[in-house]
């Protein structure tokens, strides 16, 4: 039995790995902002679009760089395949990217109706 | 007579180690493969609009004696963030919560007075998000980013 279970543990670990490599590979690192009045996530909530911007000030919309007016197109897509559902969109931005990265995301989201926009951040305790 | 012997005792003490050390290892290596030792992200929630978009405006009734917004400047000026709340300059954060709890009065009122933060582009995120999280922290609702078209 013994080496039976060997494998088998061998086997789970190696599932797991490659499970977490693979998460890792999806999120960018990112030195994000931090709050105290945040909260978990809403898993439940049917669409999220997640766009990235590093400290380069690059757009990343799943993993690949885009323009403005692309995350704009791509936003409107994922609302009208949305019916009925919200859509949010999570912006999630290093600290130190200026307002002048950010700004033309809400507007594209304002010009596109969608409004419910939200910022990843990472939980601070009390000021 | 049979002489007493302990050789059955003396067979089950035997302790077999390398399978032990096996199942340890194994254990480690998965609860340090299953340990996520990031902290865990959070979301900070803007509503953008009520209702309609920037392309699409929708009319909106002003509900009687409604508020007067209250405006936020904030500046980057020699890679220092400042704040101008009603024509005042302030230097901290903590000047910012004086100001905003003077101004929002009551608490009761604090949910229905806006807030419009006009951001300088060259403000860091971070600075944004600090004024954005204070303000939610003193109960304000409200909060908008104003939008500048021409940007």
């Amino acid at each position: 039995m013994t080496p039976m279970i060997d494998v088998t543990f061998l086997l789970i670990i190696f599932f797991l790995l490659a499970g977490q490599l693979t998460r890792q590979q999806v999120q960018v690192q990112l030195d994000l902002p931090g709050a105290t009045t945040s909260h978990r996530p809403d898993d439940q909530r049917p669409r999220i679009v997640l766009v990235n911007v590093p400290a380069s000030g690059e757009i990343l919309l799943s993993g690949e760089a885009v323009r403005v007016d692309e995350f704009r197109q791509r936003i409107e897509i994922e609302r009208e395949k949305a019916v009925g559902r919200p859509l949010e969109v999570r912006i999630r931005a290093d600290r130190t990217v200026p307002y002048r990265q950010i700004e033309p995301l809400l507007l594209a989201c304002a010009r596109s109706g969608i409004w419910n926009v939200s910022f990843a951040v990472l939980r601070e305790g009390g000021r | 007579m049979r002489p007493i012997t302990h050789n059955r005792d003396s067979r089950q003490m035997t302790v077999q180690m390398t399978p032990m050390i096996d199942v340890v290892f194994q254990l480690l290596i998965f609860f340090i493969c299953t340990a996520n030792f990031q902290r865990p992200e959070e979301v900070l929630p803007t509503n953008m609009m009520a209702q309609g978009s920037l392309d699409t405006p929708v009319e909106v009734e002003p509900p009687p004696n409604q508020p007067e917004p209250i405006v936020i400047n904030v500046l980057q000026i020699g890679g220092q963030v400042q704040w101008d709340i009603a024509g005042r300059r302030l230097q901290t954060l903590a000047e910012v919560h004086d100001t905003l709890n003077a101004l929002g009065g009551v608490e009761a009122l604090r949910k229905s007075l806006p807030i419009i933060l006009d951001v300088n582009p060259e403000v860091p995120l971070g600075d944004v998000v600090d004024l954005y999280d204070l303000c939610r922290q003193i109960n304000f609702e409200k909060i908008q980013f104003a939008a500048h078209l021409d940007r």
